[in-house]
């Protein structure tokens, strides 16, 4: 547990320094950045529970995140007819119903095969959603819509960047130590027990499917809420938001961060959106950097980041 | 009625290249248990590399043999410097480097040939149509290429079926460690069988690309869509990853086309182009949905 519990401790010395940084240094891109790092690890840490622990390849988590950054925008987008819309405490619930239904009815499905065969339904149920996304032009289709108000949320103001780093840093902690929880809870080690042995698991009266299913519904809506930060974030939707390579880029914060460690998922998220930030500065060509870059650690860091410090470490 | 007939043979086309494609996956997946995403890059490059090369030499036919002869020697390569390392691997391992392989692949093509993509201009003879039956013409240079991927089909089910290294194959995709066991060398067939799926890929990528042009990301696009076939026919049978194939290719092309005429007899013009063009172009995820709750062992597989 120690080393646990002083990369929890490095965690949150991470996030308090950050906007200290920023003012100190007057540089709000640092504050931005964090911010959208945040975010993904949000989503990531959510997928965790069913890549990580439930041994189940999912690629096609960004349409939960584009899910509910649509809903917000769609919400925003009607705001002159009502009012009420532009209240987070409303937003909030129906991001998270809308996730929760879409969530369970296509995991419904995809659970019903498994291995590399639940990785292709759930692509193939993500580009769905992508293509509704481009193909309906009153939600601005290919171009994607402009949010043009932040919600209303109680005791915090989302135009001011501090706050809303702040909003995200707290979701985040609070994500990261309730996964922590629900991967010990009774669910967490049914979910667990059903990556090593199914039969086994059926057999002492755990229904497999609804286990996986439950795991599916809640790392859904944890990407919808993601979603949801990140639109009142930038201020911005697109159907790239639900983009295949969106939730391969989830997957692989996971595969980084360490499949099976906690809160893992935040450091492979900051490790891919920093190489795509400090790439993207050199060359126009940085996914090429980053392919490379995910080749090597394929091929050479077996353990993930954590274990390639290890290793170092050791030898 | 010539409508309907040609977009058939358009159906048709588009299904026995997502055929190719799909048999290709599933042969590296079913013997080497190996998740490919780069699959789809290679027909991709394919595509690319005839596009690229036909107007070099004048000929299409030499440009797409050097272009599947490429893809071949590129498939062994990725196999024997790279790829081999990953078998028995977990999953993620095979997402994680074939995503980045995905990325390279899509910024290089982007990089070497530009984002615009290329196109295939066709000599006169081969973009011209042929009347096949009367009063129904129909392009050229589609016929060939459904004969040709047909004629690729064939050559395959003789390979898999009728051949010493068909039948290590199948061998290699019932139990690995028993073919291992008798002194076949695996790893030479593990590269033989990547060889085989990259030269099908980019096969189909040669084909295709006089007829939807080569654009970075088409190997996405339809890596999907053949995610979408190998499903619906069934985990892994051939038969009924053909049937997909040619049902999926339907579905595609004459919900494209027709959809919107049908949508039209329900409801005002104005909301119909929106919803016509959302609906075709979801149809077949839709059916897929369906197909699966109804029979989750897939459509053409016998139940278990």
């Amino acid at each position: 547990m120690t080393p646990n519990r002083l990369l929890f401790g490095l965690f949150l010395l991470v996030l308090i320094a950050v906007p200290v940084a920023t003012a100190a240094t007057g540089n709000m891109f640092i504050l931005s950045l964090c911010t959208r790092i945040a975010i993904m690890a949000i989503a990531a840490v959510g997928l965790q529970l069913v890549v990580g622990y439930g041994n189940m390849i999912s690629l096609g988590h960004a349409l939960f995140v584009g899910l509910g950054a649509y809903t917000l925008a769609i919400c925003t987008h009607f705001v002159g007819d009502f009012a009420a819309l532009g209240n987070g405490l409303l937003q909030l619930p129906l991001v998270i119903v809308a996730t929760a239904i879409v969530a369970w009815a296509t995991g419904y499905v995809s659970l019903r095969m498994q291995g590399i065969y639940f990785l292709m339904i759930t692509l193939a149920f993500s580009q769905m959603f992508h293509l509704l996304a481009v193909s309906v032009p009153t939600f601005g289709g290919d171009d994607g819509m402009t949010l043009y108000s932040r919600p209303w949320l109680p005791l915090i103001d989302l135009d001011s960047p501090y706050q809303r780093y702040a909003l995200c840093a707290v979701a985040l902690v609070l994500a990261v130590l309730g996964m922590a929880r629900l991967v010990q809870s009774r669910f967490g080690l049914a979910l667990r027990a059903s990556a090593y042995n199914e039969p086994r698991l059926q057999s002492s009266g755990y229904d497999v499917h609804k286990v996986r299913l439950v795991a599916y519904v809640i790392a859904g809506v944890i990407a919808g809420l993601a979603g949801y930060l990140l639109a009142l974030h930038t201020e911005f939707v697109s159907p790239s938001t639900m983009h295949w390579t969106r939730s391969g880029d989830l997957v692989i914060m996971i595969v980084l961060g360490g499949r099976l460690i906690p809160g893992g998922p935040v450091l492979g998220a900051s490790f891919l959106v920093l190489v795509e930030e400090v790439a993207s500065r050199y060359t126009e060509s940085w996914p090429i950097v980053l392919g490379i870059l995910l080749v090597l650690f394929g091929r050479y860091a077996t353990q993930g980041l954590i274990g390639l410090g290890k290793s170092s470490k050791a030898g | 009625m010539s409508l309907l007939i040609e977009q058939c043979l358009n159906g048709l086309q588009l299904g026995i290249l997502l055929f190719l494609i799909s048999a290709g996956l599933t042969l590296v997946f079913g013997i080497m248990n190996f998740v490919n995403l780069a699959h789809g890059s290679l027909f991709m490059l394919g595509a690319f590399v005839t596009a690229w090369l036909t107007p070099l030499l004048g000929n299409y036919f030499v440009a797409a043999a050097l272009a599947v002869l490429s893809m071949m020697l590129l498939g062994l390569a990725l196999e024997f410097g790279l790829l081999r390392s990953f078998y028995g691997r977990h999953h993620l391992d095979h997402v994680l480097v074939t995503f980045g392989l995905v990325l390279i692949a899509n910024e290089g093509t982007r990089r070497v040939w530009g984002a615009q993509g290329l196109t295939v201009t066709l000599s006169d003879t081969l973009g011209s149509s042929v009347e096949i039956a009367p009063g129904v013409s129909y392009s050229l240079f589609k016929l060939i290429s459904i004969g040709a991927a047909l004629l690729a089909c064939l050559l395959l089910a003789l390979l898999i079926g009728r051949t010493r290294l068909g039948m290590r194959i199948r061998a290699g995709a019932n139990d690995r460690e028993m073919i291992e066991g008798l002194g076949i060398p695996i790893n030479l067939l593990f590269t033989v069988v990547f060889g085989l799926g990259a030269t099908l890929a980019g096969l189909a990528g040669a084909l295709a690309v006089p007829v939807m042009s080569a654009q970075v990301g088409m190997g996405e696009e339809i890596l999907i869509l053949t995610f979408v076939v190998i499903v619906l026919g069934g985990v892994g049978s051939v038969k009924g990853s053909f049937l997909a194939a040619l049902m999926v290719g339907m579905f595609d092309v004459l919900g494209r086309a027709f959809l919107p005429a049908l949508v039209g007899l329900f409801a005002p013009p104005q909301v119909t182009s929106a919803i016509a063009a959302s609906l075709s172009s979801m149809l077949i995820y839709i059916v897929m949905a369906i197909a699966l709750i109804m029979r989750p062992q897939g459509l053409f597989s016998k139940a278990r």
